[in-house]
């Protein structure tokens, strides 16, 4: 005799195939009182109305989709390989691969000094000396003599693509933008990498970690008032730059609370640079930096500044964040990304664990001005109101430079917003911490 | 006979985009996206309830699969299982880190039908708010199995891959689900 579960299966596999409630019932007079109600509760959930996505969900949902993920496959391949799309733009160019184009930057250096370089520093996606630029900032993060460079150059590369989505969301060329919120992610996360990795002498976290904040605070706000200017179908790609930064931000700030690394080997943190150990963070300063002309600004030296933006060399902090944190972007679910790269999906399919499985539970339910270190980033300034002049110039001008490190350096021109508070959606949820734990 | 060749032509051409997908092909994913859209919306849905919050849901549930896509195996389980494995990651991560919200706060219903008339439409947004109010009450995994069993209507074993779990398993829980949602909706909650 089969149990009352197996039974409810069985009956609800007839209904499946066709039966009615009652004939299943006649058919088990004997356990009708237990199967009746449950059959009759199980065909009230068949019957529950089907939903969809509303219209304009899905008119954009496959177009918002390709312009966050595209970018992972070119992305990637501007780490390994060539993605198809690099590979068209490196084939208008006549070239073969990415490493073509650095050597083709080093020709160029060579043979017409930093002239196309500079040049390069201007451009946006899709534009011919596009992948130049990117290749520039390869070497800038190649040449970069200390970690504490590296991440600095991360971070700079980072707001170049800010710098690149600014410009273009007043061209309204949307276009590109997943493509650049995905790089500024990488960015962000690569020069975070570093920091939390502490793959730095102990006297460097600290100002890193303070560098940090403060721009990634900046970034917030850029990306904040990026999006406002942009159309719905990329906010998500927005909205993921927005998390990656807040988080790094926070990690950046915990980061100088963690106790000191150990140092097995190695010099101590107060003894002379060495083989072993990161030169001090002096930037460019301690080593001769080959293709890098030599720049006035310290910060230059390490990752160039993003074009555009109003350089206000010593006293960056103030203009670069000027609403102070406490306006900055707070996605919700804060120290969260929305894209970690699959590291459910390893386990490949264990559900997860359920928070709080309980019966009839009601179910849900920056910083101080820079010290002493140089600021290496450029400094992003408000426009209050920018003329047509000033959105191509910006409001103050810096003086151009002939050198690798030298960009043009637009001024961040989207006007301030009247919205003070996140632009994401309220009901946003947290994004899942993996790929289905599978 | 013909339904099957279809089901086949559909299965292979399904294993096409998943490999290409998984190859980097963001097209090949994007049909596979709008393939199954409906479907893991629909799921999320009525595990949480309100339509933005379920469109956000599922575009997140997306971009993890396109994230963990080099991973999947297919044949290993179908890959509707596996997308909603991670639908149900997803809508346990949106609890844990929502708990002080509400949960039914905006139930919005937006019906697939849109030939049905006003007051049939109100009847249908009735019952369903009804019924996911009612499914809210139960635990994590009993609502993922009605859901996926009654309202997404798939097979046992289906649901038992999906869940993780044996059939048999599954067919113990699947008369604890009924029952414990038979006594909230005629006791109330």
């Amino acid at each position: 005799m089969s149990g009352i579960e197996e039974l409810l299966a069985q009956c609800l596999k007839e209904i499946e195939e066709g039966s009615s409630v009652e004939e299943c019932l006649a058919r088990h007079p004997e356990r009708r009182e237990e199967l009746e109600p449950l059959l009759h509760t199980a065909q009230r959930m068949r019957g529950a109305p089907r939903v969809e996505p509303s219209p304009t969900f899905r008119q954009h949902a496959r177009t918002r989709l390709m312009n966050v993920i595209e970018p992972r496959t070119s992305a990637a391949g501007s780490r390994q390989s060539s993605s198809p799309r690099q590979r068209g733009v490196f084939q208008r160019l006549g070239l073969a691969t990415p490493t073509m184009v650095i050597v083709m930057v080093i020709v160029l250096l060579a043979t017409t000094g930093l002239g196309v370089v500079h040049a390069s520093s201007r451009s946006l996606p899709g534009d011919p000396l596009y992948e130049v630029k990117l290749a520039t900032e390869r070497i800038r993060l190649t040449l970069s003599p200390t970690q504490a460079g590296v991440a600095r150059a991360h971070l700079a590369a980072a707001e170049r693509r800010l710098e690149e989505a600014n410009r273009l969301a007043e061209a309204n060329g949307e276009k590109y933008m997943g493509t650049l919120m995905h790089q500024y992610v990488e960015q962000v996360q690569a020069a975070n990498e570093v920091l939390q990795n502490r793959r730095l002498r102990d006297d460097q976290v600290a100002p890193l970690a303070e560098h940090f904040g403060t721009r990634l605070t900046h970034h917030q706000e850029i990306l904040t008032q990026i999006r406002e200017h942009t159309p719905e179908e990329a906010y998500l790609g927005i909205d993921q730059a927005i998390k990656a930064s807040q988080k790094a931000r926070e990690q950046a700030a915990g980061s100088t609370d963690k106790p000191e690394r150990p140092r097995p080997q190695g010099p101590p943190s107060h003894a002379p640079a060495g083989p072993k150990g990161d030169p001090p963070d002096t930037e460019g300063s301690s080593r001769p930096r080959p293709m890098v002309s030599p720049s006035p600004r310290a910060e230059e030296s390490d990752g160039g500044t993003p074009s555009g933006h109003t350089q206000t060399p010593r006293q960056p902090e103030q203009t670069m964040t000027p609403q102070g944190s406490g306006q900055t972007m707070t996605p919700q679910g804060s120290g969260q990304t929305v894209t970690p790269p699959a590291p459910d999906a390893s386990e490949n399919g264990a559900p997860r664990e359920e928070a709080k499985p309980t019966e009839h539970s009601g179910s849900p339910k920056d910083s101080a001005p820079a010290g002493p270190e140089p600021t290496e980033q450029p400094t992003f300034t408000k426009a209050p109101v920018p003329t047509e002049e000033s959105k191509l110039r910006g409001p103050s001008e810096p003086t151009e430079s002939a050198g690798l490190s030298e960009e043009a350096l637009p001024t961040n021109t989207v006007p301030p917003t009247e919205k003070p508070q996140s632009s994401q959606d309220p009901g946003s949820p947290e994004p899942p911490s993996g790929p289905g734990g599978l | 006979m013909k339904s099957s060749m279809t089901e086949k032509k559909t299965r292979q051409d399904e294993r096409e985009l998943v490999h290409r997908a998984a190859g980097g092909d963001a097209d090949a994913f994007g049909d596979l996206y709008m393939r199954y859209l409906d479907d893991i919306y629909q799921y999320v849905f009525y595990r949480v309830g309100g339509k933005e919050k379920a469109e956000d849901l599922t575009e997140r549930v997306f971009l993890k699969a396109w994230e963990g896509i080099e991973g999947y195996e297919y044949g290993e389980y179908p890959f509707s299982s596996w997308l909603y494995r991670i639908a149900h990651n997803a809508v346990v991560d949106y609890y844990r880190t929502k708990k002080d919200e509400a949960s039914l706060e905006s139930v919005s219903f937006r019906l697939a039908d849109e030939t049905v008339g006003p007051e049939e439409r109100l009847i249908n947004e009735a019952e369903g708010t009804f019924l996911r109010e009612a499914l809210a009450q139960l635990s994590e995994e009993k609502q993922q199995l009605l859901v996926l069993r009654f309202v997404q209507e798939l097979p046992h074993a289906q649901v038992a891959e999906i869940l993780g779990k044996s059939e048999g398993a599954c067919r113990v829980m699947q008369h604890r689900a009924l029952e414990a949602l038979n006594e909230l909706m005629t006791k109330g909650w």
